[in-house]
């Protein structure tokens, strides 16, 4: 390894003390002996669940149309294309209560979408548990877009265009070539675009309401909590860190390419 | 009989790409060019990865692409080996070879035979060395039972037993019409009998090596088989290059001319040789480099050029790079041709 200059360590370390100091707040703070009482009320044990299913809900989503969508916008080259990509980006971008309100206002029951679900299907998605993987949808489609997308333009396509003259059909060329190629930065931007559905707030709490058992996730229950119960609030923090670094941790290295 | 005919043209961002090549069954045919002169473009042409802007290109007789066809790489039966081979690195050598559909697991099997790859078959191409790459990527295009195969640089930076293996079944294979571009003139010359120079998206020579050696088109084609190359204006026995040096010839000729200089003909002196009826030009050394025997050095000065002379002279001479020397070369020596 480098020797690394000694200024560029002191900013990295004042760095990461920043990004340290909240997660020793908390566990300085947290109710250690109490926990296990806390931990087990019906009240955590069902945001916990609740988050689970959300979060990976959404992760199955996205996945599925996050790929056909990362794949037009690595490979057209309309002049529209740059708006497209804009505009499914903008998630990424908007604060998530402005992204709440818009749901509202498309598939709310007087939304323009939301009144044809209903009137036809019967379907009504604000304030129930299906409207909280909406939103979670919503801001977690960019992450996995923008990791998969990158990757899609990695490949060199005379890589794929060789299979072509090989005489191999483009499904074959897709599953066999391109798939296991991108298949690392697919995961991890499953991994990323969970994390956000995860920890996602003020577009659940604007569109989905926050009712416990229903749509009250794990962030809801805690911001629910510190007014009431500021030790459930720090155990309910727990669950969420422990969680997320059970799921991040393995995927750390598809983020960076390991040495 | 005619395996591949391609006459048309393709508009590049620098030039436009015209070519008229035909390539017989079991023929192979060397593309020579200096870099950027268009040699792997015409390879993908072939392939289907660029469309002609004019003419019309054919395989086994079917126009695979004209203004109105456009066949598919898919459906082309072209074995296409790319510069930097594209081997797909996730597959193993042996999952690499019997990608295409149309191979079959007997032609795989005798292929990892043929080019030595039974060892290394379960390996991932990723971690395959540029040989071992280069005999994979070959074997992959030809188990694709293709009617004509491209070749882009087959030999760059490979192992000598890599070359040999991929020489020998070049020379002795059977059924297709190759395309092979290379920058190599030894490899072009003992590969095939048929050499064609592309310059800036342009055939300039067609011919066999000893005819691309006895008469050169242009300096690129005179570069490649080691001879100076020198256009000029000739009035009579005088010929005057471009940068107004006078060379005298030895028989009368009129109007434009491609001079060819001899490296071995050209003799070298410290001090101006007098009352010689040679020419005689002031050179400047800019590069010395020794070959066995001899000795080349590149000469600039009034003429751009390359001398041969014995490594006795060499020593006696006393020369070192930088010197001014006198360089000079008999009428009778000189290869004289109209254009």
């Amino acid at each position: 390894m480098n020797r690394i200059p000694k200024t560029i360590v002191l900013i990295a370390t004042i760095a990461i003390l920043f990004l340290m100091s909240p997660l020793i707040g908390l566990l300085q703070r947290m109710p250690w002996s109490g926990l296990t009482n806390l931990l087990g009320s019906d009240i955590i044990l069902d945001a916990f669940l609740l988050s689970l299913f959300v979060s990976f809900s959404a992760a199955l989503v996205v996945f599925i149309f996050g790929i056909p969508i990362a794949w037009v916008l690595a490979r057209s080259n309309f002049s529209f294309m740059k708006l497209l990509r804009s505009v499914v980006l903008l998630p990424m971008v908007l604060p998530p209560v402005v992204g709440g309100t818009a749901l509202l206002f498309a598939f709310g029951r007087q939304g323009f979408l939301g009144k044809w679900l209903n009137d036809w299907f019967g379907l009504t998605l604000p304030f129930t548990t299906a409207g909280s993987v909406v939103a979670a949808v919503f801001v977690s489609f960019p992450f996995f877009i923008v990791a998969v997308e990158s990757a899609f333009r990695s490949i060199n396509e005379d890589l794929e265009r060789t299979a072509e003259t090989l005489g191999a059909s483009s499904s074959k060329i897709f599953l066999k070539i391109t798939l296991p190629r991108i298949f690392p930065s697919i995961l991890a931007g499953l991994a990323l675009s969970w994390a956000r559905a995860l920890g996602e707030f003020g577009a659940t709490i604007t569109f989905a309401g926050n009712m416990p058992g229903e749509t009250q996730t794990l962030p809801l229950a805690i911001f629910l909590a510190l007014e009431t119960n500021p030790e459930a609030a720090l155990a309910l923090s727990l669950v969420m860190i422990v969680t997320s670094l059970a799921i991040l941790v393995p995927f750390r290295d598809q983020w960076l390419p390991s040495r | 009989m005619t395996m591949l005919e391609l006459n048309g043209s393709l508009d590049l961002e620098h030039f436009t790409l015209k070519v008229k090549l035909e390539i017989k069954k079991n023929e192979t045919v060397c593309l020579l060019g200096p870099n950027g002169s268009g040699k792997s473009t015409i390879l993908k042409l072939i392939g289907g990865l660029n469309k002609l802007t004019a003419g019309d290109l054919r395989i086994n007789t079917k126009v695979i692409d004209s203004g109105k066809t456009f066949i598919h790489s898919r459906f082309r039966n072209v074995g296409w080996v790319p510069q930097n081979q594209m081997l797909f690195d996730h597959l193993t050598v042996k999952q690499n070879i019997e990608f295409s559909p149309n191979s079959s697991k007997k032609e795989v099997s005798k292929l990892i035979e043929l080019f030595d790859l039974q060892h290394i078959q379960n390996k991932k191409a990723g971690n395959c060395s540029g040989g071992e790459s280069q005999r994979v990527a070959i074997s992959r295009a030809i188990a694709s039972k293709p009617q004509v195969l491209l070749l882009d640089e087959p030999s760059t930076g490979l192992d000598e037993k890599s070359k040999q293996i991929i020489y020998q079944y070049l020379k002795t294979q059977r059924g297709v019409a190759t395309l092979l571009v290379t920058h190599d003139p030894v490899e072009a010359a003992s590969l095939s009998q048929r050499l064609i120079i592309l310059e800036k998206g342009e055939i300039t020579q067609v011919g066999t090596p000893d005819e691309i050696k006895t008469s050169p088109a242009t300096p690129y084609s005179a570069s490649l088989v080691g001879l100076n190359f020198v256009p000029a204006l000739a009035n009579g026995l005088v010929a005057v290059t471009d940068k107004g040096v006078e060379l005298i010839l030895s028989e009368s000729i009129q109007g434009q001319v491609n001079i060819v200089i001899p490296p071995k003909s050209i003799a070298l002196y410290k001090e101006k040789p007098v009352g010689s009826p040679r020419n005689v030009l002031m050179a400047k050394i800019l590069e010395i480099h020794h070959f066995g025997e001899n000795v080349r050095i590149n000469l600039d000065g009034q003429l751009n050029f390359i001398a041969e002379i014995t490594n006795n002279a060499f020593e006696v001479l006393n020369l070192h790079k930088g010197d001014e020397v006198w360089a000079a070369f008999k009428a009778t020596e000189l290869i004289t041709t109209p254009t």
